[in-house]
């Protein structure tokens, strides 16, 4: 039967609320009496703190609280509980919290602040990775732990193996490519409010998990799980960012059961960019074997990732990475190494591609590199080496749907038609991509659950633990239900924000939500629609199996004038003696696999691929690397809302050419110097160029109506696929993102001298 | 955020000069604001006061005096100096540059005597008009007086105005049809940036001999520049790729960048010969 509403683009579900600025975001969240709070950071990135005096901002009129780590429990937070709320004895980075504040008002609450003398004995900070894992570092990070090492991640194969596919290779490539740290720049900054009373803590908060998030404040706080209740403002961008539950959340709940008084803390932007989460700084050396046809015989990565001071759900990252370097193409040895490194910069964490990108931009530059060395074409290269459907790749993930080689032809196949203009050099390139696509289990539990409930006006409600941090699932998630159940999309309404409210779900992260949120979704529907089909078959007096639901009725498919209206049937089951209600509930855990301690396993239950084709024209005088056309190409299953997918697409897109061009977060002694949106170089609606979105269709059988996931995927390969087209243009290989105009106009006068001699 | 910002709002000049008997120093001249308050809000000023300009009406509009000279008033927008008419036909160079700057909001608010009082060493108005011989008018309770483009700038963020002085008016020759004129400006961007390296040039030529060449840089030097050498250079010379490349060299040795946020200085003396190069390529374009 086709499908009337899936397939079909749909807009947004919170676009119009979103448009006119009804939306409400943590920022415009207040309550009666609200207090403004505010955290005092060190302004050091590794200092021993001596003494805190907070006595003259307790006596400034207006203020309510003054924390610093004395007045707290002392529990520890984050990741391998490496971190504390308010620093006791140590800051380890710039931006760390000393103190929180509450006061009537913003300007009390800053004013505040600025009365708190923090007396330091500063240490001498360690900021290069490498550096912090020399022999001779004598800084510390963390001097308990006694070596600046957090963590490790080991996977291989069989060894001899590796050594003798080394051996035989025709081709062996090695070399380092070194990523930036660069943030997520969400719109809406971090942010929460708290309120305590009578021993129940409700906080607003944009989570991206807000049922770990209950956890981890519990863990924070000391106040039990059971007496919290997580509300979600409209999110203004997640990224991964919004993984973590951050110290000033649980300094901002001390805060308010200080006060007794609601408290919200909102971020500026600078702190967003010194104390929100990054993404990881990563140093790759790879190696790739491949024989003299192409195809690939080994690949070797060692990684370093710059950590920060402290852990964060992005120490985990090498998690995925280690899947691009095992199973993104085939490739039957592999060795991958990745050590997690204390520094004295920002912690990072997760953004979108969760370590994908940085590996991803090694390998697929490798493989050009590869090509060019075998005197090959790119795009054959990679088709030689493609992962296909039925593989199970060293990890032990098992490919279902796959439609990599259709996107790699696809990506690159309508670029490069137009010749160079004068002093310009134009190229294209294309990179392709492996993400989990059906959900990724990292958690004991993967899952989601779902609660549909049928109104007797045939309106559904939707209660899913599911977060739309602005990716669009509430959109998805109405779609599937109104296809289920034979109604409009406007007639589904969606509650996800409230942990009183919704079930469980582990959170938005791994491009999950269309997956399995729509799967648990998809299920709690079908639930009641079986209900309401017994009940209109007593009604109609017809063969269940005959009846179709259409248009919010209910009718016997070869007879449609025999039909019963949906809100009928619900008011027939209410409205008598033993009625009944129509609710269908579901919990949706995808038949995947944790991997064991040799990362074997197939995490998720299907995978995404994809790729990129880009055409840039580079500048000969100046080296400015103009991006002409983005072709992206991506196996998404099936397209439950194509619009949707475009729009992830090219914000994908967005992000990925930023990542390849031009945004780089710079320190200097850990301190973010360019934090504001003139010098960290975000590209405008100018600098982006057409984006063309290609969807392909692979109909995965585990998926809701055949979907993958897409969220991340799309952001990818674009830096590699940049890269690749800047090399095809004019000879010159970026290893090292951004691709500045600095660094192509040295590598062209390289090319230019080495030319001359 | 300790202390209060007086803020006063005179109608006129004669208005002005009372208020600037006292706490010279520790006032800002306020006019667009788009510089002065972000550095105000990131406490990179001390002052205890702003004077807004915006209500001085003397200040504004642009005409054409009997001497073919074009008279900005110093509050001019930048989206007025791209859009209006006199603006466009008589110092074009001026509307395009004015259009590379900032982004729509910014340029509905920014002034042209905001832009050269900052006095950033990239200001994007300073090479088009160092070009074009402006000359500036300031003016204090003294009276007033005539200053060249050239000497206003002393180093960054430093002007030649005197404490109480205020800059009421931009003077720019009209540009005659035959003058060919540039300004490239790159960032890292296309929009809402601030020039890596700007190039402003202007050359009249006699067939194909160069008459008289001027040619301005921003952002490479602690002040916007002229480059005498490389104009010297081409004034009699006929315009080709040789001579081309020798004015370029030359503007690249007169240039003397710091390497910043933004980028190095090696690169910005690389990016300096490029867009000299280009943008006497592009006047030689012009008919």
């Amino acid at each position: 039967m086709p499908e009337m509403i899936v397939g079909k683009s749909a807009t947004k579900y919170d676009a119009f609320a979103k448009v006119i600025g009804e939306a409400q975001y943590i920022q415009d969240l207040t309550q009666p009496r609200m207090l403004w709070g505010k955290i005092l950071r060190s302004s050091l990135p590794h200092a021993r703190i001596l003494n805190i005096d907070t006595s003259k901002a307790e006596k400034l009129l207006g203020v309510k609280a003054v924390l610093t780590a004395k007045d707290l429990p002392g529990r520890r937070i984050g990741f391998g509980n490496d971190n504390e709320v308010l620093k006791r004895n140590k800051v380890r980075c710039v931006g760390d919290e000393i103190a929180a504040v509450a006061a009537v008002d913003e300007a009390t609450a800053i004013e505040a602040m600025s009365l708190i003398k923090v007396e330091f004995e500063p240490l001498t900070a360690v900021f290069d990775p490498e550096l912090a894992m020399a022999e001779n570092c004598n800084v510390l990070v963390h001097e308990s732990r006694g070596s600046n090492l957090s963590l490790e991640y080991h996977f291989e194969t069989d060894e001899a193996a590796l050594a003798a596919s080394l051996d035989q290779a025709a081709v062996v490539l090695e070399d380092r490519f070194t990523l930036p740290f660069v943030t997520s720049s969400a719109m809406a900054t971090h942010g929460c409010m708290a309120l305590y009373r009578n021993g129940e803590l409700t906080i607003w908060t944009p989570t991206q998990v807000p049922f770990l998030y209950q956890h981890e404040l519990m863990m924070a706080t000391g106040i039990p799980g059971n007496r919290i209740r997580v509300i979600q403002p409209t999110i203004g961008g997640g990224f991964g960012a919004k993984l973590d539950m951050y110290p000033y959340e649980a300094a901002c709940v001390h805060l308010s059961m200080v006060t007794g008084l609601p408290v919200k803390i909102v971020f500026t932007r600078e702190e967003e960019f010194q104390a929100s989460r990054p993404r990881q700084p990563m140093i790759i050396d790879l190696v790739t074997a491949a024989d003299r046809d192409g195809h690939l015989l080994a690949r070797k990565a060692k990684v370093i990732c710059d950590n920060g001071a402290y852990n964060s759900w992005g120490s985990t990252t090498p998690f995925v990475g280690m899947q691009t370097i095992s199973s993104l193409y085939r490739v039957p040895n592999v060795r991958y190494d990745a050590q997690i490194v204390y520094t004295n910069n920002p912690y990072s964490g997760a953004m979108r591609g969760y370590g994908n990108p940085q590996h991803t931009f090694a390998v697929e530059s490798h493989m050009d590199m590869l090509a060019a060395k075998l005197g090959m074409d790119p795009l054959t290269v990679r088709l030689i080496n493609a992962n296909q459907s039925g593989d199970v790749t060293p990890q032990k993930m098992k490919i279902t749907s796959c439609a990599f080689s259709e996107t790699l032809r696809e990506a690159g196949k309508e670029l490069g038609s137009l010749p160079s203009e004068p002093g310009k050099l134009r190229g294209k390139g294309i990179a392709g991509l492996l993400h989990v696509g059906g959900g990724a289990r990292v958690y004991r539990s993967d899952g989601c659950g779902a609660v549909v409930k049928l109104d007797d006006m045939g309106r559904a409600v939707l209660l899913t633990g599911a977060t739309d941090m602005g990716q669009g699932s509430d959109t998805i998630l109405t779609q599937i239900v109104a296809e289920v159940l034979g109604l409009e999309i406007k007639d589904v309404k969606v509650i996800n924000n409230d942990t009183n409210l919704t079930p469980w779900d582990v959170g938005s992260h791994a491009s999950r939500t269309t997956f399995i949120a729509g799967n648990a979704a998809k299920i709690a529907a079908e639930k009641v629609r079986s209900q309401l089909i017994t009940a209109a078959a007593q009604i109609l007096n017809a063969n269940p199996d005959q009846l179709l639901l259409r248009n919010k009725r209910i009718m016997v498919e070869d007879a449609p004038e025999r039909f019963v209206d949906i809100g009928k049937i619900v008011r027939s089951l209410h409205f008598k003696q033993d009625g009944k209600l129509l609710v269908g509930e579901a919990f949706y855990d995808p038949p995947t696999e944790m991997q064991d301690n040799q990362f074997l396993g197939n995490v998720s239950a299907a995978y995404a691929f994809g790729a990129h084709g880009v055409e840039v024209e580079v500048d000969r005088a100046t080296g400015v690397v103009k991006v002409l056309k983005v072709a992206a190409a991506h196996d998404v299953g099936k397209a439950i809302n194509p619009l949707a997918i475009q729009g992830q697409i090219e914000g994908g897109c967005a992000m990925g050419l930023g990542y390849a061009l031009s945004e780089e977060m710079k320190l200097r002694e850990g301190r973010v110097i360019n934090a504001n949106f003139l010098d960290y170089r975000l590209l405008t609606a100018v600098d982006i160029p057409e984006i063309e979105g290609i969807i392909v269709e692979s109909d995965e059988q585990e998926g809701p109506f055949g979907a993958k996931g897409i969220g991340e995927a799309c952001c990818i390969p674009t830096g590699a696929a940049v890269a690749n087209a800047v090399y095809a243009a004019t000879g010159v290989r970026i290893k090292e993102l951004p691709i500045t105009p600095a660094k192509v106009l040295e590598g062209l006068n390289k090319m230019r001298s080495t030319f001359d001699t | 955020m300790t202390g209060t910002l007086k803020y006063e709002t005179p109608h006129s000049l004669a208005e002005l000069w009372p208020l600037l008997v006292s706490d010279r120093e520790l006032t800002g001249f306020l006019a667009g604001g788009t510089d002065l308050i972000v550095k105000y809000k990131r406490k990179q000023l001390n002052l205890t006061r702003f004077i807004d300009l915006k209500n001085i009406e003397s200040l504004k509009g642009i005409w054409l005096d009997e001497n073919k000279n074009l008279h900005i008033g110093s509050l001019t927008t930048l989206t007025e100096l791209h859009t209006h008419p006199l603006i466009q036909k008589h110092a074009p160079l001026l509307a395009a540059a004015a259009r590379k700057m900032a982004s729509v909001q910014i340029r509905n608010r920014a002034t042209i005597g905001g832009n050269l009082c900052n006095a950033a060493p990239s200001a994007d108005l300073a090479p088009p008009l160092l070009v074009l011989d402006a000359v500036v008018k300031l003016e204090s309770d003294q009276g007033a007086r005539e200053l060249s483009i050239k000497s206003l700038f002393t180093g960054p963020g430093q002007t030649a105005l005197k404490i109480g002085e205020v800059m009421t008016e931009v003077m720019v020759p009209v540009s005659e049809p035959s003058d060919k004129v540039t300004y490239l400006k790159q960032g890292l961007r296309q929009a809402m940036d601030i020039a890596m390296a700007g190039v402003a040039v202007k050359l009249n030529m006699s067939g194909n001999l160069c008459q008289e060449a001027a040619i301005a840089l921003g952002a490479v030097a602690p002040t916007p520049i002229r480059v005498k050498a490389a104009e010297e250079w081409l004034r009699g010379q006929r315009i080709n790729e040789q001579s081309i490349a020798k004015a370029a060299e030359l503007a690249k040795i007169a240039a003397n960048p710091i390497s910043d946020v933004r980028t190095t200085a090696d690169y910005r003396s690389e990016l300096v010969s490029a867009l000299v190069t280009k943008a006497i390529q592009e006047c030689m374009t012009q008919v």
